[in-house]
């Protein structure tokens, strides 16, 4: 299994920096750490009613979610900025709460770390920047690919030398 | 198609002064279980053409004995709802398609909120007994005109309580769509059957609000169109195939004892793929692209069928 | 004449797997023409072929029945999370189970019979020993859940797919024989999403046709297609999951032991609307032929030869053929001698 060349895997997220200001009559901002670019938007938005979640735990943004969505309208947008894997993480729990994946608007991630689901063992790696990476699950060298599920929050990860120990590909920094 | 369903009409009721309700037994083989918001096929023979409609199964979809199907006299009928009102006995063998369901509830949905247009309250039949089942949170806002239609009104109210909501516009009671839309809950799914004006006001007042679009669910029924009768010159042998509106190109073509592969008989494969040398063609398939359809140059003759009344193939 | 099971054999270890003459016979070669082309190669799943197909009935039991069954429970037992299934796909579940259990008792009643008496089912599988009685509907009266219980009585990798909003996904399913792919990593992914790895079939719109035709399925009209790859060893489980223990295989591919160690993989993929979920069940069946097997059939050798030779780059990677692809069209050549 050599990385991908050509091919363009088309379950990798496409993030847009541009926001256009959809109509809406409430907005939730939920950011794991408060940026200027990030504020200027909660700001800039024109609409009767509006929150910011700045807050880097998940089980506390999940509490307030749960607590600022109880009466929000059908016609809420929620804007989410972070690292991808918190950002895919909140989206999942705010699906939980009846949030489609058309009313969240994703800014490009903080960094280009990513989280890697490992198929031997399942644990997730985070902060990986680099690949090969090392689970930290089973401790198996990583091939880090572009197929991305969100339910995971993560790339699809397989062992890069299972066909031949010795066969170790040189690190190459993650985009 | 070998997959038809023969069934008998069991009983046929008027339901309102311009629909009828038709309910349908198998013959030979077991009626399907069905999903909530399915529609079956019905094929009318008539002296004419055989007319092909698509009908929501308006019966619970735990009951595999019969369907019912409701049938509005349309103005402007192709001639199938006349024959349904005017042509169908009760007794009388009617052939259909198995269900079909394009309109599928969100089960995922925190709420689920529909709107019917007239006879556009049939799929939502299907929907309300599993929805009950369920415990689903839902409201049914029936808009309907009581000098024309209104089927099943009655029962609905008295079935549904406050989750039932009726507009009678022959009594100037109407729906505040937008108004309506404003006051949903997040996790609201929006259901609508019924003309394409309703359908096209829901869209609109859903847009300005800014409810997002993966959350509007429209019925579209997935019957064939119709089609005009037209001929197939084949240019190799100067051999003119005859279509029928009821038949497909292919269809004919296999009539005619000329063979062309194919595999799903669909418009999706792509495997009876045919040069065209002469003649506009109208394209039904999703397999050529925007720009070879624009070209002109190739057909799909398992669902398109020429724009004017003759095509000349190069096979 | 039909195939009867035969002793279970070894998917695994000592690879004691093989294949019949009879089963050699009605192995469902993958290529219709000379030249490999991707293509949306779907047609009805009806009967085709002489009694004792591959197609002859909606599901193919055969002589390794109680092979695969026994590696099934291998697998589960091992790693119990290949098989899942959302809540929301409960009926979908019951649904399956009702379109197994119906047509096996139908087209195999020497080996299966299933007895209806309202709410109240009684199935027995003489071939594995099981009689259960059970209420329709009410997971609590079976020993298992339905979709793993019905599961681990019917050959082939299992996934059901929830029709939302014009699209399909991938909520349940049962996959122990899969060409590497992960359930548990694809798991509730959109048809797209979950073909995301797929090179070369995105820019030629192949997966959105293909959508639009499985979304307008009607029940009682099922399709099937086939896919193709190879595996070295009789091995069922390629799954990710266990990469780490077969991929080193891949290397012991030798111009010598070609075409007795690297075998044709072919999935009969069956796909069907079930009528009370309106979910789609998609059946992946797997069936394994060593080179060695189908040159006893000269047409398959040479087409084969064919298609293999003219197999496109992005594709030979993608099914990780790469260490040993040349060795295979070297091996096939010989009876190409024109090409």
């Amino acid at each position: 299994m050599e990385p991908e060349s050509v091919s363009v895997v088309t379950s990798k997220p496409i993030y847009r920096s541009e926001i256009s200001d959809a109509p809406c009559a409430y907005s939730l901002f939920i950011c794991e750490q408060l940026s200027t670019a990030f504020s200027d938007l909660y700001q800039s938005k024109t609409v009767a009613k509006k929150d910011l979640v700045d807050d880097g735990d998940l089980d506390s943004v999940k509490d307030q979610s749960v607590r600022l969505l109880a009466d929000a309208p059908a016609a809420t947008l929620v804007y989410l900025s972070g690292t991808e894997k918190y950002m895919w993480l909140v989206g999942e729990q705010l699906k939980a709460l009846g949030v489609t994946e058309d009313q969240m608007v994703m800014l490009p991630p903080l960094n280009t770390e990513r989280s890697v689901f490992c198929c031997h063992c399942y644990t997730v790696t985070d902060h990986v920047v680099t690949a090969p990476a090392t689970c930290a699950g089973c401790g198996k060298l990583l091939a880090v690919t572009d197929h991305f599920a969100k339910s995971h929050a993560a790339y699809f990860g397989y062992q890069v030398n299972a066909e031949n120990a010795t066969e170790i590909p040189e690190s190459v920094e993650l985009s | 198609m070998s997959n038809q369903i023969k069934v008998e009409v069991a009983s046929i009721c008027q339901v309102a002064p311009t629909i009828r309700e038709f309910t349908l037994e198998a013959i030979d083989d077991e009626l399907y279980p069905f999903s909530p918001g399915a529609h079956v096929v019905v094929e009318m023979p008539s002296a004419k053409k055989i007319y092909k409609n698509a009908y929501s199964l308006l019966s619970d979809p735990a009951d595999t004995n019969r369907y019912r199907i409701a049938v509005r006299l349309q103005e402007a009928s192709r001639g199938g709802s006349i024959y349904m009102h005017e042509q169908v006995k009760v007794g009388d063998q009617l052939l259909i398609s198995p269900p079909s369901n394009l309109f599928s509830p969100f089960w995922l949905a925190k709420k689920h909120l529909m709107l019917a247009g007239g006879v556009g309250v049939t799929p939502f039949m299907s929907y309300i007994p599993e929805m009950l089942r369920r415990n689903a949170d839902f409201e049914l806002h029936y808009m309907y005109r009581s000098l024309q239609t209104g089927a099943y009104k009655n029962e609905l109210s008295e079935q549904l309580g406050d989750k039932y909501f009726g507009y009678d516009s022959d009594r100037h009671t109407r729906c505040d769509v937008t108004e309506l839309l404003s006051q949903q809950p997040l996790g609201t799914h929006i259901y609508i059957c019924g003309p394409e004006s309703l359908i096209q006001a829901v869209e609109e007042a859903a847009q300005t609000l800014g409810l997002p679009a993966s959350v509007i669910h429209s019925e579209e029924f997935a019957a064939p169109k119709p089609g005009m009768p037209f001929i197939a010159e084949i240019k190799s042998s100067g051999q003119q195939v005859e279509v029928s509106a009821e038949d497909s190109l292919l269809e004919a073509l296999e009539a005619s004892d000329i063979s062309v592969p194919n595999l799903c008989r669909g418009g999706v494969c792509g495997q009876c793929v045919c040069t065209v040398e002469e003649g506009d063609i109208d394209h039904r398939d999703q397999y050529l692209s925007d720009d070879e359809k624009a070209a002109g140059k190739t057909i799909m003759p398992c669902v398109s069928r020429a724009a004017g009344e003759r095509l000349v193939l190069d096979i | 004449m039909r195939v009867a099971p035969k002793e279970v054999e070894t998917f695994r270890d000592d690879f004691t797997y093989s294949n019949s003459p009879e089963a050699i016979k009605r192995f469902p070669f993958p290529f219709p023409e000379d030249e490999y082309r991707y293509s949306v190669n779907m047609e009805p799943h009806t009967p085709k072929g002489r009694e004792g197909s591959a197609y002859e009935h909606f599901l193919d039991i055969d002589e390794h029945y109680l092979s695969e069954m026994t590696e099934r429970k291998l697998v589960l037992d091992a790693m119990p999370h290949r098989c899942l299934a959302m809540d929301h796909m409960e009926l979908a579940c019951w649904d399956m189970l009702e379109r197994l259990m119906t047509s096996l008792a139908e087209d195999y009643s020497d080996y299966f019979k299933l007895t209806i008496e309202g709410d109240q089912w009684t199935w027995e599988n003489k071939l594995l020993n099981i009689h259960d009685t059970f209420t329709f509907g009410d997971s609590s009266t079976l020993p298992k859940p339905p979709l793993e219980y019905i599961g681990c009585q019917v050959q082939g990798d299992f996934a059901l797919l929830d029709q939302r909003d014009g699209d399909l996904f991938l909520d349940a399913g049962m996959v122990t024989c899969p060409a590497d792919w992960s359930l548990a990593f694809d798991a509730g992914m959109s048809f797209k999403e979950w073909h995301g790895p797929v090179p070369m079939a995105h820019n030629e719109g192949i997966f959105e046709r293909a959508l639009k035709y499985l979304t307008a399925m009607q029940v009682g009209s099922p399709i099937r297609r086939l896919n193709w790859t190879l595996t070295v060893n009789a091995r069922m489980d390629t799954s990710p999951e266990t990469y780490h223990e077969w991929g080193h295989e891949r290397t012991s591919v030798t111009p010598e032991n070609v075409g007795e160690k690297v075998y044709l993989r072919v999935e009969v993929q069956v796909m069907d609307r079930m009528p009370r979920s309106n979910a789609l069940m998609f059946i992946i069946r797997t069936y394994l032929i060593s080179l060695e097997d189908i040159a006893t059939n000269p047409e398959w050798a040479k087409r084969m030869h064919r298609t293999m030779k003219t197999l496109p780059a992005p594709l030979i990677e993608y099914k990780g053929l790469n260490r040993y692809h040349s060795m295979v069209v070297d091996y096939l050549s010989q009876f190409d001698p024109a090409n």
